[in-house]
Order: C-alpha cells, then sequence, then structure tokens
C-alpha cells in the first residue's frame, strides 16, 4: 500500500470538515438551551479547523476540495441530532488518525494528534449529553473504525 | 537484537578482512514502543489499586482499566509480537491480557468501608493527572516514529485524554 500524500489526506480531512461544519448547523437547530450552545461551539470549532486546512492546502498549492451544497444529515429530533454529533466526532477521528499515521512531516503529525484528541475529546462530552453512562463515555482507540 | 550469527564473518566476504558484518540497525521502534507499553502498564495498575479501594466505583474503573488493556494490545500488534502479558484484573474480570498475569496476586479489597469524598476526588485526581501525563508522553513520542506506531501512540493520547471527562 503506498502512503497517500500529506495533500491527499488534508483534502480528506476538508471534505470531512466541510461535512460536519454542515451537519452541526442542522443538528443545532434541533437542540435547545445549553445542548444548542455545545453544538454551537463545536461548529466553530469545526469553521477553524476547516479555516486552518483550506489555507494548508492552497500553501501546498492544492485547490481546497469544496464544501457540497447538502449533506445527508436528518435530524428529527433530539436523540438524533445527539447521535449525529457523536457520529460526526467519529468521523473525523478516523481522518485525524489517518494524518498522524500518514505523514511523516512532524509538524502535521501534531497537527493530526491535537486533532484526534481534541475530536475524541468532544465525542466523549456528547456521549456525556446523551447520557451515556460513564464507563461507555470514553473509547479505547479513537480514529480505529 | 543482535544474535551471534550476526557477529560471524560472511564466507566470501573479499576485501578487508573477516570482521564482523554491519547488522541491520536496531529498530528505533522498538525502545518507543516499549515506554509506551510501560506507561500503559503503570496505568493499569494505578486502575487496579484503585478498583481495591473504591469497588463501588467497579464499572467504569474497569472500563477504563479494560482501555489501557486495548492500548497495550494495540502497541503489541504494531510491535510485532513482542511478548507483553496484560496483568490480570482484580476480581477475576476477562481483560485483553494473555498468559499469567505480570503483576503478583492482588491484595483482597478495603474492608475499610467506603471511601469518603474527599479519597475519591483525590483518586480521581491522582488518576486523571497520570492520564494526562501519559497523553503527553505518546504524543511527544509520536512524532518521531514510524507511521504504524504513530497512528497508534496517536490513538492512545487522544483515549487518554478523554478519560480525565469521567473522572470526577
Amino acid at each position: 500500500m503506498t502512503a497517500r500524500t500529506d495533500a491527499v489526506l488534508l483534502q480528506a480531512l476538508l471534505a470531512a470538515e466541510h461535512a460536519a461544519v454542515f451537519g452541526y448547523g442542522v443538528l443545532g437547530a434541533r437542540l435547545a438551551g445549553p445542548q444548542r450552545l455545545a453544538a454551537q461551539t463545536a461548529e466553530n470549532a469545526h469553521r477553524a479547523r476547516r479555516d486552518d486546512l483550506t489555507a494548508r492546502l492552497r500553501a501546498l498549492g492544492q485547490t481546497p476540495v469544496a464544501t457540497r451544497p447538502s449533506y445527508d444529515v436528518a435530524t428529527p429530533g433530539q436523540a438524533e441530532a445527539l447521535a449525529l454529533a457523536v457520529r460526526l466526532e467519529e468521523g473525523m477521528a478516523v481522518r485525524w488518525r489517518d494524518l498522524a499515521g500518514g505523514t511523516v512531516d512532524k509538524e502535521l503529525r501534531a497537527l493530526g494528534i491535537a486533532g484526534l484528541t481534541e475530536t475524541a475529546v468532544q465525542a466523549a462530552q456528547w456521549r456525556l449529553t446523551q447520557g451515556v453512562p460513564a464507563p461507555g463515555v470514553t473509547v479505547g482507540l479513537p480514529g480505529v473504525g | 537484537m543482535l544474535t551471534a550469527a550476526a557477529l560471524l564473518p560472511i564466507a566470501g566476504c573479499t576485501g578487508r578482512g573477516a570482521g564482523p558484518q554491519p547488522t541491520a540497525p536496531p529498530d528505533p521502534d522498538a525502545p518507543r514502543s516499549a515506554a509506551a507499553a510501560a506507561r500503559e502498564r503503570a496505568l493499569i495498575t494505578q486502575y487496579d489499586q484503585a478498583l481495591l479501594a473504591d469497588p463501588t466505583r467497579a464499572a467504569l474503573l474497569r472500563a477504563l482499566r479494560d482501555q489501557h488493556a486495548q492500548h497495550l494490545a494495540a502497541l503489541e500488534s504494531v510491535a510485532g509480537g513482542t511478548t507483553t502479558r496484560t496483568p490480570a484484573a482484580p476480581g477475576g474480570s476477562a481483560t485483553a491480557g494473555t498468559g499469567s498475569p505480570a503483576t503478583p496476586p492482588a491484595p483482597a479489597p478495603s474492608t475499610a468501608g467506603p471511601l469518603s469524598l474527599a479519597e475519591r476526588a483525590a483518586t480521581n485526581a491522582r488518576l486523571a493527572q497520570a492520564e494526562r501525563e501519559a497523553a503527553a508522553a505518546h504524543a511527544r513520542d509520536a512524532l518521531p516514529a514510524g507511521r504504524a506506531l504513530a497512528a497508534v501512540l496517536a490513538s492512545l493520547a487522544a483515549s487518554e485524554s478523554s478519560h480525565p471527562l469521567v473522572l470526577t
């Protein structure tokens, strides 16, 4: 298996961040009070990652992958909204781990580890919000599908 | 690891004479994964101690301990079969470990009564700090590591960064 280039890994992350920004916008509308605030905070964090990844790709001479006009993220109610939030973070985790393990550039590897850590913590926070009992809130290997 | 055979002159070699031939360089990831495994074992020991002192929180402490056993197993698989043994948890629960426990038999659970809130808070603080320190060390060691080990260490760092959330 050939190693994917850094640009390919960053594009995959950017594509996932586009989906996360869109998804959080939809799911946030299904939440209220502190949960809605948490969704907005998470959405902002993903926007920041999206913008950073976009800048990195441009610096590499790449055309950053564009967002799609919409994503399939139906969230009829609160439970589905929270479940989507967890899934979005779990999906991001796979891409961040791919970057950490796929690059040999130390700065990008550190970025991958930081991204994986952030998303794992965020996923755990959403599981707490869902009311998952404490033993099930964290996972052993974030980013391993 | 050098073997005796590696030190023997190779027949048919010309030029400089019958000195030992250079061997393949030692795997630089071997000490890194060993260090990471040692960090995980130390955490497992801390959770074993916490389980003995606070059996009312067995579900949570065992779950976190099991995640560290998972970490050890992931390190083993990327290290390619280095023999490590995951210590068996007190109370005989199944873990990801193989073979006999590497730690001595656990002492009997405390009969001194339930933990006070202060004692539990102190335990949480200690465990959370240990998790953070391990996460930082894994993240640091991941930077120069080979790809496969880097991916594992990244997951370990991320997992351990999340553990303090439930140590409250």
